[in-house]
């Protein structure tokens, strides 16, 4: 709750959050679970603890948005819908990035895992659930063939947050599984020929064009 | 360059200094040596966090391994068990060490390490003897700020672009003067990232920026010309950004990280092709 206000900016930049008995009345809990609260708040880089002038709350570009809690807060908060669309984008340009790299780095072997992923979704487009699965492995062995220990960890990191919220997930269906079997193809070519620039836009679009498909609320702007 | 890693941690209230050397052997803590034999002071959690972060990061505790037992850290920390349960759980969040009951502590492989948490960027950049870690940083970095550089040129307010003008007219200002300089370019960025409007490019970006500009290795040398070109840079990425053309702002935003970058890299260590 605590995450909300903040990140909801009820509790503005560089003001200080009331006092420890105050909260504690407010929200009817006991002190010490509002001074554990505050301890998380300020593991996620929402709040700052400064001698003698109480715990301030920092500005947003401090704020730890890749943790699940902050994340979920955001995602409620009615900018959620923002917030993923940002998720979205940057995984599209990093992993993009990374397909790059791939394309010129992978070898036969990279190429023969990633074909096998690409069949094994073939196979599995009638049930969705464990197609969503393949194709995670699928965009990691292609990032896996591109190096660069430091980016795949940052976007696992972005993605797997991004996969906890039901928002971003959605249903699968039969239907968007073929479709994004379809565009994995065209990705799949483009590493096979050695193509940068093209294995580069084919994933941006599908991971653009996935998200589209799923996106809640497709009719508002 | 010295091979051996040391890490030096300020103790608070007590100011007394307790430092390591992973590479030393020692009675029976692998990893953890302690070259300053003496009575167990009390440690803060923090510091203990910090430590076995930088244990773990510089690999002296391998992937795989074991972390000593609880009692065995409590003593040589001087803190109690209950501290270190504590400190263990910190460094299991990120996502370091797999806690299992009965088994132990073990290490994690690399890629489940949570690269952005604060405390262990700080440490693989402290570690980051052959700049791989940073060139990756710069290449990140380069992208996540071409991204927002054109959703800059795209939707910055005229205040904006006012506020990015009068740190741009620091940056030409201050040539002569390299701390004035820097940090208008520091700010520079900054400005570009706030009028983006994305919050989670701004505050990744931000994370590695931040960290990258706390290592000395990061600042590198700077050769003769630097400031200019890095002024005339600015300068295009600038006018991009003003006449609202996203593509230019785009490419000169990230051309301008990796050649900056480049240029005071350490010259005597090849870059990595990675």
């Amino acid at each position: 709750m605590l995450i909300e206000a903040v990140v909801s900016n009820r509790m503005p930049v560089g003001s200080a959050l009331p006092a420890e008995g105050t909260l504690a009345d407010q929200f009817a809990v006991s002190r010490s679970t509002v001074r554990e609260a505050v301890k998380l708040l300020e593991a996620r880089g929402l709040v700052e603890v400064r001698q003698g002038l109480g715990t301030l709350v920092r500005p947003s570009e401090e704020w730890d948005l890749l943790s699940a809690d902050v994340l979920a807060a955001m995602v409620r908060h009615e900018q959620g819908l923002a917030v993923l669309d940002e998720l979205v984008e940057l995984r599209s340009s990093l992993e993009s990035m990374l397909a790059a790299k791939a394309a010129v780095r992978a070898s036969p072997q990279d190429i023969a895992e990633i074909e096998d992923l690409f069949r094994r979704m073939e196979a599995t487009i009638v049930r969705p659930h464990d197609f969503i699965e393949i194709d995670a492995a699928f965009h990691e062995r292609i990032m896996r063939a591109a190096g660069s220990r430091l980016v795949r960890s940052i976007v696992k990191t972005v993605h797997d947050q991004a996969r906890s919220s039901f928002l971003y997930s959605g249903t699968p269906t039969v239907e968007s599984c073929r479709s994004a079997n379809a565009e994995h193809r065209l990705v799949l070519d483009r590493l096979r020929d050695g193509d940068s620039a093209g294995a580069a836009a084919t994933i941006a679009d599908h991971i653009t064009h996935a998200w589209q498909r799923r996106r809640p609320g497709v009719d508002d702007a | 360059m010295s091979g051996t890693a040391q890490h030096v941690i300020r103790l608070r209230p007590t100011r007394r200094v307790l430092a390591y050397t992973p590479a030393m052997p020692s009675d029976g803590v692998p990893g953890l040596a302690l070259t300053e034999k003496r009575t167990p002071t009390p440690m803060l959690g923090v510091a203990v966090v910090e430590t076995l972060v930088d244990v773990i990061v510089s690999g002296g505790v391998a992937v795989g391994d074991l972390l000593p037992p609880e009692g065995t850290l409590s003593e040589h920390f001087g803190v109690s068990r209950t501290v270190i349960r504590e400190s263990v759980k910190r460094i299991e969040e990120k996502g370091l060490v797999t806690i299992a009951r009965g088994r132990g502590t073990s290490v994690r492989p690399r890629r489940e390490w949570n690269i952005l948490d604060p405390v262990v960027l700080a440490a693989l950049i402290r570690h980051d003897e052959s700049l791989s870690v940073l060139d990756e940083l710069s290449i990140v970095r380069a992208q996540l700020e071409a991204v927002m550089a054109a959703e800059a040129a795209s939707r910055r307010s005229d205040a904006e672009l006012r506020d990015l003008e009068a740190h741009l007219a620091r940056m030409r200002d201050s040539l002569a003067d390299e701390t004035a300089f820097r940090a208008a370019d520091v700010a520079f960025h900054e400005a570009v990232m706030a009028s983006s409007g994305n919050r989670l490019a701004e505050s990744i970006a931000h994370i590695l920026f931040e960290r990258a500009l706390e290592s000395t290795r990061y600042h590198g040398v700077d050769p003769a010309d630097n400031f200019r070109i890095t002024l005339a840079e600015h300068e295009a990425i600038f006018a991009a950004i003003a006449s609202g053309d996203a593509v230019a702002a785009q490419s000169t935003m990230n051309r301008h990280i990796v050649d900056a970058w480049q240029r005071r890299r350490s010259p005597t260590r090849p870059a990595t092709k990675d």
